[in-house]
């Protein structure tokens, strides 16, 4: 997407945000498209991440990323991360290319052997490098392209923790979504004011709560429209093992410019 | 999984020691280079310079006999370095002490020149295992230095993976990391808008480690063999020390590499040459026809391969093949022993993922040698195929991961089997308990090892 057309998008959303009165009046697929638009305005996004792992005991592990997402594409988000730390996982380094029609292309590079190999495109459900986030977190489960696998229904509007927020439920639209997901339902709250989720409850295939995710700390980021809020950080809690993942957002930057190549399996064999 | 076939195809000859190939450097100098490094690393972690360290305790006992195997601490130090927006250096400095395993100075000339590790006594060993430049230069890479390259798709199957030669002092119990011997090369590689090339210019005359004891190698299949008629002969055989990889540029390895991904599939060209990593020993006979003389030899291998892999659903297909119109294996030699004889050799190597397990993946791999003409001479047979089985499953968020594998033979009818389970107690420190255990015919190559089953218990504190 150009910076032109960017730059206009963010325009109306921000037109959006400041009449409620048009705001009030929209679906909510309209709502989840705006949601997408709010993350994926930029061309680029790069940031370090903490990743905190805590188990029900308290007892943390911490993992630091660096973290590139390339959005230039609309229909094609690409994603770059390494292990900075701990030291036993650091060099450990990971691509993926989403595709609208296909399996993404995944890769992973583990330094100890100097190997990259393809791995499954379509393993959404596992977890991701031993956090309570999956692969399909990390994906855009919603929006334009891929809210047309997704039914949404706008529940009801409430304050949570001082947001006035919608409150959207989203299911799998076919068998074939709901045999990939690792969800059979999703419930949102997008606030008003900024269109990002600030709450999202993760239901199984049973109709069973079993995650729960926090968006907060949201801020204006170098790079980005004067406008624009990010969450810098998102808490993640598998409710049946007390377990749960903090990520906090460092060093973040919008609008980077990124040499393509990063987000092939021949830079990844680099190391 | 294991780099057996040919990681193994060397032979069980005494090599004469030279006193003065020993090198020995100052104990305590060693050590203290290595503690200081590690404190230093505290205040160098952030920016354009990294420092990390490793240390490793590994326990191994015969569950035969009871003994320990193995007693060994290691101390690893690595370095990161931006030198400047283009310019990078890595390297990484092993200190190895095994109270079970003793130095084998007559094995230093299967490294090159400047490739040798330091003996420290008897016991003691300095490697630096890893030592080379990147220079960025926009779409080519130049990587200078030694280093480790992996070609081809699959686990330890050895069809591509041939670019780094191999130290098997565990036959294939050790890791993957410590498996490759890294080797002085010159590595350039270019990521075009379509196709990547990667051109690989290799002096280093470092070929596999294959030690004497524990686990040297006694199949048939690998050693050159005597029959009883010649060892009972009234002058056995001269048998000539390993003289090493020849070297020079007429000697160099070259390597060339083409490769694409497109639409969910990747595919690699290969192009090597390279000096034989394993000698083979070739048998002079005199005018009696009994065996005068056994010549360790390098052999030249011209090869051309390519490798493949595709994601389907929850799968993931990965395949190499390899074609070398000159290969050597040993013959019988009635009434005598061992010889050698050439042939053209296919080898190909599948492999089916499977991750449809939650945080766990299941790898079946299936490799073929076959050899042009007959067999009816040699020691192996015409058609060679193995299997391997491994399991990976990970638990309550990485903290724990259990490994499963098999390696089987079907024509040696023999195989390895591993499990493990992995503990990682904190970001820092894990701990891994498993065993190993071979089974099969003494003459096979796996088999050969029956008396070798072991467990073992390693411990990794990482800062």
């Amino acid at each position: 997407m150009c910076k032109t057309n960017q730059s206009i998008l963010v325009a109306l959303l921000f037109f959006f945000m400041m009449t409620p009165v048009l705001a009030e009046a929209l679906t909510a697929r309209e709502i989840m498209i705006r949601n997408e638009s709010a993350r994926k305005a930029d061309i680029s996004e790069v940031a370090e991440l903490q990743m905190t792992l805590i188990n029900h005991q308290g007892r943390e592990r911490v993992r630091r990323v660096s973290f590139i997402l390339d959005d230039t594409d609309p229909l094609l988000r690409k994603s770059y991360l390494r292990f900075i730390a701990p030291q036993n996982v650091e060099g450990i380094a990971f691509v993926q290319l989403e595709h609208a029609q296909a399996d993404n292309d995944r890769w992973l590079y583990l330094p100890s052997q100097r190997r990259t190999r393809r791995i499954s495109g379509n393993t959404k459900t596992d977890s991701f490098v031993g956090t309570d986030f999956s692969f399909e977190d990390f994906e855009i489960l919603d929006g334009q392209v891929a809210g047309q696998n997704r039914n949404y229904q706008l529940l009801r509007e409430e304050i949570r923790d001082g947001v006035d927020c919608w409150v959207i439920e989203a299911v799998p639209a076919t068998d074939e979504e709901r045999a990939i997901s690792g969800y059979g339902k999703r419930v949102i709250w997008i606030a008003k004011s900024h269109y990002h989720a600030v709450y999202t409850e993760f239901y199984d295939h049973h109709g069973e709560l079993f995650k729960v995710m926090t968006a907060d700390q949201f801020a204006v980021v170098a790079g980005g429209d004067s406008e624009e809020m990010r969450p810098h950080r998102l808490i993640m809690e598998t409710l049946k093992t007390g377990h749960r993942t903090v990520i906090e957002f460092r060093d973040f930057v919008l609008n980077e410019p990124l040499d393509p190549r990063m987000f092939t399996r021949e830079y990844l064999s680099r190391g | 999984m294991s780099h057996w076939t040919r990681a193994c195809s060397r032979v069980n000859i005494c090599r004469a020691v030279d006193p003065v190939m020993r090198i020995r450097i100052n104990k305590t100098a060693g050590i203290s280079a290595l503690l200081l490094m590690s404190a230093m690393q505290a205040d160098l972690q952030a920016g354009p310079l990294n420092l990390s360290t490793e240390l490793m305790f590994e326990q191994a006992h015969a569950t035969r006999s009871g003994t320990v195997h193995k007693l060994n601490l290691s101390i690893v130090n690595k370095l990161d370095a931006e030198l400047s927006d283009d310019l990078g250096l890595h390297g990484n400095l092993r200190f190895n002490h095994d109270r079970r395993d003793s130095n084998d100075y007559s094995q230093e000339r299967s490294y090159g020149h400047y490739s040798r590790p330091h003996y420290i006594g008897q016991q003691g060993k300095l490697t630096l295992q890893e030592l080379y430049l990147d220079w960025q230069m926009g779409s080519g890479l130049l990587r200078l230095g030694k280093q480790q390259v992996a070609w081809g798709e699959t686990d330890g199957m050895r069809v591509l993976d041939l670019v780094n030669p191999l130290d098997l002092s565990e036959f294939v119990l050790a890791p993957f990391d410590e498996i490759r011997i890294l080797v002085w090369m010159l590595n350039y590689s270019w990521i075009g808008e379509e196709y990547a090339y990667q051109f690989l210019f290799i002096p280093d005359t470092t070929r596999s480690y294959v030690p004497n004891g524990r686990f040297q190698p006694s199949s048939p299949l690998v050693t050159p063999v005597l029959a009883p008629s010649q060892a009972a002969g009234a002058q056995d055989p001269v048998i000539y020390p390993d003289p090493g990889g020849r070297s020079g540029l007429k000697y160099a390895d070259l390597g060339l590499r083409l490769g694409r991904s497109l639409a969910g599939r990747d595919l690699n060209l290969i192009l090597l040459r390279q000096q034989s990593h394993e000698y083979l020993a070739v048998a002079s006979l005199d005018a009696t026809g009994q065996i005068r003389t056994l010549t360790p030899t390098y052999f030249m291998r011209h090869l051309a391969g390519v490798s493949y892999s595709e994601a389907l659903d929850e799968f993931v297909f990965r395949a190499e093949l390899s074609y070398s119109p000159r290969e050597y294996f040993y013959q019988r030699i009635p009434g005598r022993g061992s010889g050698l004889n050439r042939r053209a050799e296919w080898r190909y190597a599948a492999a089916l993922d499977w991750y449809g397990m939650d945080d766990g993946l299941l790898s079946m791999q299936l490799l073929q040698s076959v050899l042009a003409g007959s067999a009816t001479a040699l020691v192996r047979d015409r058609v060679d195929t193995s299997l391997s089985l491994a399991l990976s499953q990970n638990f309550l968020n990485q903290i724990y991961r259990l490994d499963l594998s098999l390696i089987h033979s079907l024509n040696q009818k023999d195989g390895l089997l591993r499990a493990s389970v992995l503990w990682n107690t904190t970001d820092h420190l894990s701990i891994s308990l498993g065993v190993d255990s071979f089974y099969g015919e003494a003459t096979g190559l796996f088999g050969q090892f029956r008396e070798r089953d072991r467990v073992s218990l390693i411990m990794k504190y990482a800062f």
